[in-house]
């Protein structure tokens, strides 16, 4: 039986503080580097959409996080009108101010999934627990 | 949620971040680093002691403090990273580029 944790709403920078109180209502007893790589995945993914979401703003999603007997997975559904081109990106040089989110998901997770479906952008992450 | 506390001495700023740094918080961590820099205070040392929780938008921020703080002939170091954070510069390769001290004390030895 997965412990089901659901938060929607409007992709705006203030949601990030439901992103981490999600985080903490976990009631599953994770590892400690479970519970932070995979918040820090999350809250990733939920940045990009707040960051790169258009109209900005105005980007509706919802975000599920299951955790399950040997993995945690989260699933961000979003209707923006725009969305990534290079899902396996690499790791930009030390001097990078930018482009180090989807390296850093790829460095936490076992897999990132990227795909629409209509006019939404699904992503699926998951991690085996450890 | 962020709360910043600075503090500065000479041409060296102690700059406290409480909280998360993340897409959410950097601006304001921007804010100050701008501000050491016009205060002709440029040394930067950045407290991580109490900093929870940092995104791929706050490493962006440190080094983008890196950068701002060399280009008038100051520095940045961080001090203390806590798990989430040390996992994170560890991850992204910023380990070597943003070698954490002790306290206060080490980080600004020198300056």
């Amino acid at each position: 039986m997965a412990g089901e944790y659901r938060i929607s709403g409007t992709a705006t920078a203030d949601v990030l503080e439901r992103v981490h109180d999600l985080f903490a209502s976990i009631a599953e007893p994770l590892s400690a580097t479970d519970h932070l790589l995979f918040e820090t995945a999350v809250v990733e993914v939920v940045g990009n959409v707040i960051a790169h979401g258009r109209p900005r703003g105005e980007v509706q999603f919802d975000l599920l996080v299951e955790v399950r007997d040997r993995d945690l997975v989260a699933v961000v559904n979003e209707n923006g009108r725009n969305w990534p081109t290079d899902v396996n990106a690499v790791m930009p040089g030390a001097s990078a101010e930018s482009g180090r989110g989807l390296p850093l998901l790829r460095a936490v997770l076992d897999e990132l999934e990227f795909r629409r479906e209509g006019d939404r952008s699904i992503w699926t992450l998951r991690r085996h627990r450890t | 949620m962020i709360t910043l506390n600075t503090t500065s001495s000479g041409r060296v700023t102690t700059l406290e971040v409480h909280g998360r740094l993340t897409m959410a918080t950097v601006p304001e961590f921007k804010a100050a680093i701008d501000k050491a820099v016009a205060d002709d205070a440029p040394f930067v040392a950045v407290d991580l002691s109490g900093t929870v929780f940092v995104d791929s938008s706050g490493l962006g921020a440190l080094i983008s403090g890196l950068r701002r703080t060399r280009q008038v002939g100051g520095d940045l170091r961080i001090i203390a990273p806590t798990e989430q954070v040390s996992a994170v510069l560890a991850l992204t390769n910023l380990d070597r580029v943003l070698l954490p001290y002790e306290s206060v004390e080490t980080a600004t030895d020198g300056w």
